[in-house]
């Protein structure tokens, strides 16, 4: 089974392209590599917080039952796997203005190539220590946005120019959608969905 | 008509402008960089008052908003309206007066800072005998920019003009009435409010500081250099036109929202709530406005290197101008007033779009002042990632940090005490000031760079002033001319 996404990852996107075509449907993509490429930072975050807690702030970590850490590990999977496929959506949405491809597989391929260094970086989960993971995650977001750029020119079929502004839109609208869903979080937090907090 | 013969921009005082924002940019961010350190390794400020945490901040921001931003605001907006009216400067040693006054202003201001001169009002630290030093020269600045408006060959106001037109007016109505103030010694002074009158005021400065500062004025800048480097008229000038309007109306009521829970009425609270909320309508309508003129021309962000940075600015000014209303929301600042996600998000604005935006300013600019070609292309790139490294990476840690405090701070035991103390939070929150630091060092590093830069780009070449062209019988749109 070719990974489309580790294949753009580490070679050069052109060599994304030599695949074969019926792997980078969208069908083929979802079924293949984003269910299971969309559980492993949960995978990884269960069994982190399990064997060492889970470490935000406070000297002492913060040790979960396990079914409350997989009611947490759930919602996780189903915001990455919902998240990367909105954004997909979203992605093809812009083609238009960017003159990319409308082919809504050859985004999802997008997405998920350039989310693809950054589920490999949660490995980092297993310990979620604040400093161990920001060593890991820092460079690897740099990875990630690398590969963003560098591949959506040749998969989307566009110049570099207009890949650049597409990838640019990308950022921004992950950026946006990141501190809406801290800020959602918060709403629900206050009205007593959540934590416990004196608000 | 002979080049030699026409008449010439006053092109010298914008490249003095110029390089003076950027070595404040340096002074700024290293004290900034400084007092990150100094909240890791408390031991650094080596026991001298002027290098204590209270003093190297407001050296920090007063550096970077008045020295870095306010400079490159005046520079640019001498440059931009000078075109846009195809006239040269009103007044032209008035604004020279402007431009090196404001340097030995601010430098003065620093210093009084670094010795413990301090008004008590955050971005308004400076105290009363520099207020009224700034409040003269604004005037002057007016006077300089108003008057060429004046004598324009243009009909047309162009859209810039209109925003840094804001930005001179409001920034001069702000700044007289927060410093209005009873001295006391040359070095201290009272401020004429007391009480929640003076918070309410003071915050009316603030945010509006913001708002037709570090918004207003950039988004002139934005507005002239946008549509030059993409060499296209802006997308919609109607759009931009309704935008500056809902934004000069929705802004000036948004203050209180830095007084939620405060005793101040609550009313005064919800209004400044919804103001800000909906200030992101004319937010994002010039981020739209902007983000169409550049996909309108992508061919550029081959040939012009600096559009990058503006392409890069909006996506961060977009995430900002987001995030502000949002947080405005009281029970979203339940959580996160008086926490670090605050300092994120004043950064994501101030280097992902400020900083940013003005860089992209200067890669266009000095190449052009001084008629010649940027020293290394190559620079600019590495200078371009250190930019996105550095700020994600400030943002993100803030971001962390922030929501580790809003929950340990309100997180209650079974008795309704607090859980935590504030000892034991900020010792938690080391792990997110390092990343700090490091966020700041690769920012800070990218703006070395970029002054290497520019100083190999023009070492010993002297400014090529632009020559004004002759009357037009109809010119549509200044912006491209």
């Amino acid at each position: 089974m070719p990974l489309v996404s580790i294949n753009a990852v580490l070679r050069r996107p052109s060599a994304l392209l030599r695949l074969p075509e019926e792997t980078r449907t969208f069908v083929a993509i979802l079924k293949r590599e984003l269910w299971w490429f969309s559980l492993i930072p949960p995978v990884f975050l269960f069994v982190g917080t399990y064997f060492f807690g889970w470490r935000i702030g406070a000297e002492e970590p913060i040790h979960f039952e396990w079914y409350v850490l997989l009611s947490i590990c759930a919602f996780y999977y189903v915001l990455l796997f919902g998240g990367l496929l909105i954004l997909s959506l979203l992605s093809r949405w812009m083609a238009p203005t960017y003159a990319t491809t409308e082919d809504l597989g050859s985004h999802l391929t997008l997405i998920v190539t350039s989310a693809a260094p950054l589920f490999l970086g949660s490995i980092a989960h297993l310990y979620p220590n604040i400093i161990v993971n920001s060593l890991v995650f820092v460079p690897v977001l740099l990875w990630s946005l690398r590969v963003l750029y560098r591949t959506l020119p040749e998969l989307l079929q566009t110049d570099p120019q207009r890949g650049m502004l597409h990838a640019s839109s990308l950022v921004g609208i992950v950026m946006v959608a990141g501190v809406s869903l801290i800020g959602m979080s918060v709403v629900l937090w206050t009205v007593g969905l959540g934590p416990t907090i004196g608000v | 008509m002979n080049l030699l013969d026409s008449k010439r921009y006053s092109d010298r005082l914008v490249s003095y402008a110029v390089i003076c924002s950027l070595l404040w940019a340096i002074v700024g961010m290293v004290a900034g960089v400084y007092v990150a350190l100094e909240l890791v390794l408390p031991a650094i400020d080596f026991g001298q008052p002027w290098l204590s945490y209270g003093r190297l901040r407001t050296l920090h921001t007063n550096g970077v908003i008045f020295g870095f931003g306010v400079t490159a605001l005046m520079g640019t907006a001498f440059y931009s309206v000078q075109r846009t009216c195809h006239v040269e400067l009103f007044c032209p040693r008035l604004a020279w007066f402007c431009i090196v006054a404001w340097q030995i202003t601010v430098l003065i201001g620093g210093i009084s800072l670094l010795a413990g001169w301090n008004a008590g009002k955050e971005y308004a630290e400076l105290e009363w005998p520099i207020d009224i030093a700034i409040a003269v020269i604004w005037v002057c600045f007016g006077v300089v920019f108003f008057g060429t408006i004046t004598k324009r060959k243009i009909k047309p106001i162009y859209v810039s003009n209109w925003f840094y037109g804001a930005l001179i007016i409001v920034i001069a109505m702000l700044h007289i009435v927060n410093s209005l103030a009873i001295p006391v010694t040359v070095a201290k002074s009272y401020s004429l409010f007391a009480g929640a009158q003076d918070a309410v005021v003071q915050w009316w400065y603030g945010h509006n500081a913001v708002g037709f500062l570090l918004t207003g004025g950039f988004l002139g800048m934005l507005y002239y250099f946008l549509p030059k480097q993409a060499d296209r008229p802006i997308w919609s000038y109607r759009l931009s036109i309704v935008a500056f309007w809902a934004f000069t109306y929705s802004y000036i009521w948004a203050g209180p929202h830095h007084l939620h829970y405060n005793a101040i009425p609550d009313w005064v609270q919800t209004l400044g709530m919804v103001m800000s909320i909906i200030l992101l309508a004319p937010s994002w309508a010039t981020m739209v406005n902007a983000v169409m003129t550049v996909s309108g021309a992508p061919q550029k962000l081959k040939t012009d290197h600096s559009l990058k940075f503006i392409v890069l600015a909006l996506a961060f000014y977009g995430l900002a101008t987001f995030e502000g209303p949002m947080m405005a929301i009281k029970s979203v600042n339940a959580v996160s007033h008086f926490t670090d996600w605050t300092i994120g998000h004043v950064h994501s604005g101030a280097l992902g779009w400020n900083a940013l935006v003005t860089f992209g300013t200067f890669y266009f600019l000095v190449p052009r002042l001084f008629n010649t070609q940027l020293y290394s292309k190559r620079l600019a790139d590495i200078h371009f990632w250190l930019a996105i490294a550095g700020t994600m990476l400030y943002v993100l840690a803030m971001w962390g940090a922030g929501i580790s405090q809003g929950l340990l701070w309100l997180t209650l035991g079974d008795l309704g005490e607090l859980s935590y103390g504030f000892r034991e939070i900020m010792a938690s929150m080391q792990p997110y000031y390092v990343l700090r630091v490091i966020a700041g060092l690769v920012f800070l590093s990218g703006t070395l760079i970029m002054a290497y830069n520019f100083f190999r780009t023009i070492a010993g070449r002297q400014t090529v002033a632009g020559s004004i062209p002759p009357p037009a019988p109809a010119i549509k749109d200044p912006a491209t001319t």
